[in-house]
């Protein structure tokens, strides 16, 4: 009888183990879809206090829409809280989906403004074209130029920010203290010592994946190990079970973990910089002056730090978004 | 451009069949991850089961423990031990265990549980002892039961093992994660394909052997009984007129 209660325990043990799995599953963001709280604020226009936004008195109204990430919850609140502070009436649906669905409601006038990205947006829109084109922009003031004359008459882009969230290859402490790498030619040499991850597309992508680093940076690396983008490759740079991997350069694990961002200096990564989509109708002087001044205000260390208050300390993006713009000057 | 030519002709391109991310090579992996899960839950239910069915103290208890293990996201312990043991394969094996450990545990301790009490006793009764009891009537007669909690274990361990891969390791669910990541549907088609066939020769392997476990005792206990072993005369006892046998 006595092995038999043992192994109950230990049965028991691993059920209580696999039902913690589940709970821990859930801890993730819990930014709920739709802030419909329209505005905490309240209408009462920004009540005289010089901004740094410069401009009238805004008095359109704004429904503001952003991806289903964090950080395009933060870029929306971001906009939207400027402008609210210049009186305009802003209805939040943040937190929608997808660039499929949100392009979508903003091409049918559902939505105002929304935070984009200048390739990510440019490449969807030259897919949607034809979808084996590329786009032909290198840098920033080339995809802007692209961007103007691709899309459809009744949106447009404003001037975009310094703040960029593009793909990087992160290293993690033991091997920049082993080798020093600063940049992806760095990187390059020592690659066949080199074991990187990425997520499942970068075995194949090009320019950024490995037919890339092969063709512009002539590198070929020891192994290359599939995972998704984001917490799974954190993990495994933290564990050094890889050494360098594929990030969104403003992830916050970045900064907390003291990884390194190689610089890419062959300009391999087309330029990702944070810039409004807005419906032309209500672009007017006033409105893209205080939205003009805001992107003058975000830089990526500057967004990165933002996102380690909602993604480290979990703060609402609201509330980084409310603290940001009274530090800047905006509320 | 359908789903059936993309799967068709990522299945007969034969790039796919060679290299270290070749379907030989995943298909092999795959097998490993599976086998070695298999034979570690094997290891752990097999011998719980056999004591706990034969002592018949605690059997609904067991069957019914064993079951809270099946309530249990593959996956939630997957990703929970990937998070201390990142690109390593014992997470994932673990993972497997945990899923294989219930059938086979619930199946051993009713199929020992479920022999006639009139034949353990007619064997106790012969003087055999408890060992005896259990691997040479109660072992026989179970056969069958403990086969099909191993063959559903097996089709469930293959089916799953696909998660190996969101680790970063192979198997053949690699196909299916990076054929979803990069838009190759016939990729995924094809590696679900290859799982569903594994999974399906694994049952048909293991069904055979079933059926071997079930019809080896009876009827070979009527045609040369002075040759056979107690315990399955004894088997035979529980089948006085076995089906396929003369009557």
């Amino acid at each position: 009888m006595r092995p038999t209660a043992r192994t109950l325990t230990a049965l028991v043990g691993v059920a209580v183990l696999g039902l913690a799995a589940c709970g821990s599953d859930n801890s993730g963001s819990s930014s709920g879809a739709t802030t419909t709280a329209a505005s905490s604020g309240g209408a009462t226009t920004a009540a005289g206090t010089t901004t740094s936004g410069g401009g009238g008195a805004i008095t359109e109204s704004f429904t503001v829409g952003s991806g289903n990430f964090p950080e395009s919850v933060l870029l929306g609140e971001i906009y939207g809280g400027a402008l609210e502070a210049k009186g305009a009436k802003i209805t939040k649906k943040l937190n929608i989906g997808n660039r499929e669905t949100y392009y979508k409601a903003i091409a049918g006038g559902e939505l105002d403004l929304l935070p984009e990205y200048t390739n990510s947006l440019l490449s969807f829109l030259v897919h949607q074209k034809d979808p084996k084109g590329s786009p032909t922009a290198k840098n920033v003031s080339e995809q802007v130029t692209e961007l103007k004359s691709i899309l459809p008459e009744s949106l447009t882009v404003l001037t975009p920010s310094t703040a960029e969230d593009k793909d990087v290859i992160v290293c993690n402490k033991p091997t920049t203290d082993k080798y020093s790498f600063k940049t992806l030619s760095d990187l390059s040499a020592k690659a066949g010592e080199i074991t990187l991850g990425g997520p499942p597309e970068f075995a194949t992508r090009t320019p950024f994946g490995i037919p890339g680093f092969q063709q512009f940076y002539n590198a070929t690396f020891k192994t290359f190990v599939p995972l998704e983008i984001g917490p799974p490759i954190v993990d495994a740079l933290k564990a050094n079970a890889v050494n360098c991997a594929n990030l969104f350069s403003t992830n916050s694990a970045i900064n907390t973990n003291g990884f390194t961002a190689l610089t890419d200096d062959k300009n391999v990564v087309p330029n990702e910089a944070v810039l409004p989509l807005i419906n032309k109708a209500k672009a007017n002087p006033n409105v893209t002056a205080v939205l003009d001044a805001v992107n003058a205000k975000l830089n990526t260390d500057g967004l990165v730090k933002l996102m380690v208050e909602i993604e480290v300390d979990k703060k609402a993006e609201a509330d980084v978004a409310k603290e940001w713009l009274s530090a800047n000057g905006f509320t | 451009m359908n789903v059936f030519s993309d799967t068709w002709n990522w299945l007969t391109d034969s790039a796919n069949w060679s290299g270290p991310n070749g379907i030989p090579t995943r298909l092999w992996q795959h097998i490993q991850y599976s086998f070695v899960s298999l034979a570690i839950a094997a290891a752990i239910a097999l011998p719980i089961g056999l004591v706990i069915g034969h002592i018949r103290r605690g059997a609904s208890i067991a069957v019914a423990v064993s079951g809270v293990p099946r309530a249990v996201p593959t996956l939630g312990v997957l990703v929970l031990l990937f998070r201390y043991a990142p690109v390593q394969l014992w997470p994932a094996i673990v993972a497997l265990v945990v899923l294989a450990i219930p059938p086979i545990l619930a199946n051993t301790v009713v199929g020992i549980e479920g022999v006639e009490p009139a034949v353990r006793d007619a064997a106790e009764g012969m003087g055999m002892r408890a060992s005896g009891v259990l691997f040479g009537v109660e072992v026989p007669l179970g056969l069958p039961l403990v086969v099909s909690g191993i063959r559903s274990a097996t089709s469930q361990v293959i089916a799953t093992a696909t998660i190996v891969a969101y680790g970063g390791l192979g198997g053949l669910g690699r196909f299916i994660i990076d054929g979803y990541s990069t838009s190759n549907y016939g990729e995924v088609w094809g590696g679900a394909l290859l799982v569903a066939g594994l999974a399906l020769v694994a049952e048909g392997g293991l069904a055979l052997l079933q059926r071997r476990a079930s019809s080896h005792r009876a009827p070979g206990a009527e045609r040369r009984p002075d040759t056979v072993p107690v315990g399955q005369q004894l088997a035979s006892m529980q089948h006085p007129i076995p089906t396929g046998g003369t009557p």
